[in-house]
């Protein structure tokens, strides 16, 4: 399609200025002096360039501290978390919390149940009193 | 590019005619050509023309060399000059009104070539089209510039430019009814 389209589109080289007008436009512009710069055009101009080559230099660096920056800050921050000490302690400290939590509830349990085989023991007692006068 | 371009940038900002003379030789047929393609008549498009090569020689001093073919200069300044005609014109001149005599040269081509599709048929086809997807479509097909240096002229990226010209293709085929 493209070859196609390439091979329509060359129609159009077969555009040409004509000679008469080529010679004389070029007789007029080459009578013609070109513009001499100003001082102020030419301070523009070059300021135009450093300013151009200046801000993407600025760019970059700021570009790369971030990056820098950025990989710094995530590396302190993974290896903060590896460091075994802390690592250890925090681990001690969840142990102790868990064996603190399963004593409380061992001992309140066992006060429950303790209470509660209490509570049975008495009714069955009862029971057999009653049992024992409704037989004899 | 021309051959030792740069020396002839260099010695035309010095003030020596023979050398923006030679410039002038080079690249006044594709900046005729850009110009035609937006601008319907003949006279219109041989004062535009004039004026941009009038404008470049008269800035030659300011310009500075970076690499890239000194046509990247003189369309934009083609571009430029365009705009503004456009800007200050109040009645445009409808698209299909392509003054005969100027189409008159590539007529005889167009036979000996003996195209399918004619020269107005497709000039007014590439008027139908945004501007920057005639700029793509003529820099690229017409003057075999490279993506690169399309993409400096139009101060777009290579990538915005290569979206800009499958778009085109897509519309110029639309507009033409050309199958795959």
């Amino acid at each position: 399609m493209e070859e196609k389209i390439s091979k329509l589109l060359k129609i159009c080289r077969g555009i040409e200025p004509s000679e008469e007008f080529k010679e004389r436009s070029r007789r007029l512009i080459l009578s013609a002096i070109p513009r001499r710069l100003s001082v102020l055009e030419i301070i523009k101009q070059e300021l135009r360039e450093n300013l151009k080559f200046s801000l993407a230099l600025g760019l970059a660096s700021l570009l790369i501290f971030i990056m820098l920056g950025g990989i710094n800050w995530g590396n302190k921050k993974q290896v903060s978390n590896l460091e075994s000490e802390e690592l250890l302690s925090e681990i001690r400290n969840i142990d102790f919390q868990i064996q603190l939590g399963e004593a409380k509830y061992f001992t309140e349990s066992a006060e429950e149940i303790a209470a509660l085989l209490g509570e049975i023991k008495e009714t069955d007692d009862q029971i057999n009193t009653v049992l024992d006068q409704i037989i004899f | 590019m021309l051959e030792g371009e740069e020396k002839l940038i260099r010695e035309a900002k010095q003030g020596k005619t023979e050398s923006f003379s030679k410039l002038y030789d080079h690249y006044l047929s594709p900046i005729y050509r850009f110009i035609y393609l937006k601008v319907s008549e003949r006279q219109t498009v041989e004062d535009l023309t004039h004026e941009v090569f009038l404008n470049a020689w008269q800035n030659i001093r300011g310009y500075r060399l970076r690499g890239f073919p000194f046509s990247s200069w003189l369309y934009q300044i083609a571009r430029n000059r365009i705009i503004d005609y456009y800007r200050t014109r109040k009645n445009h001149l409808r698209l299909e009104n392509i003054d005969p005599d100027t189409a008159k040269t590539a007529g005889s081509i167009e036979l000996a070539l003996d195209q399918e599709f004619s020269l107005e048929r497709v000039t007014t086809a590439i008027k139908n089209l945004k501007d920057d997807q005639q700029d793509v479509l003529f820099m690229r097909f017409v003057e075999d510039l490279s993506h690169q240096e399309i993409a400096q002229i139009l101060e777009k990226s290579q990538g915005a430019v290569r979206l800009i010209q499958h778009r085109a293709i897509n519309e110029l085929k639309k507009i033409l009814d050309i199958s795959e």
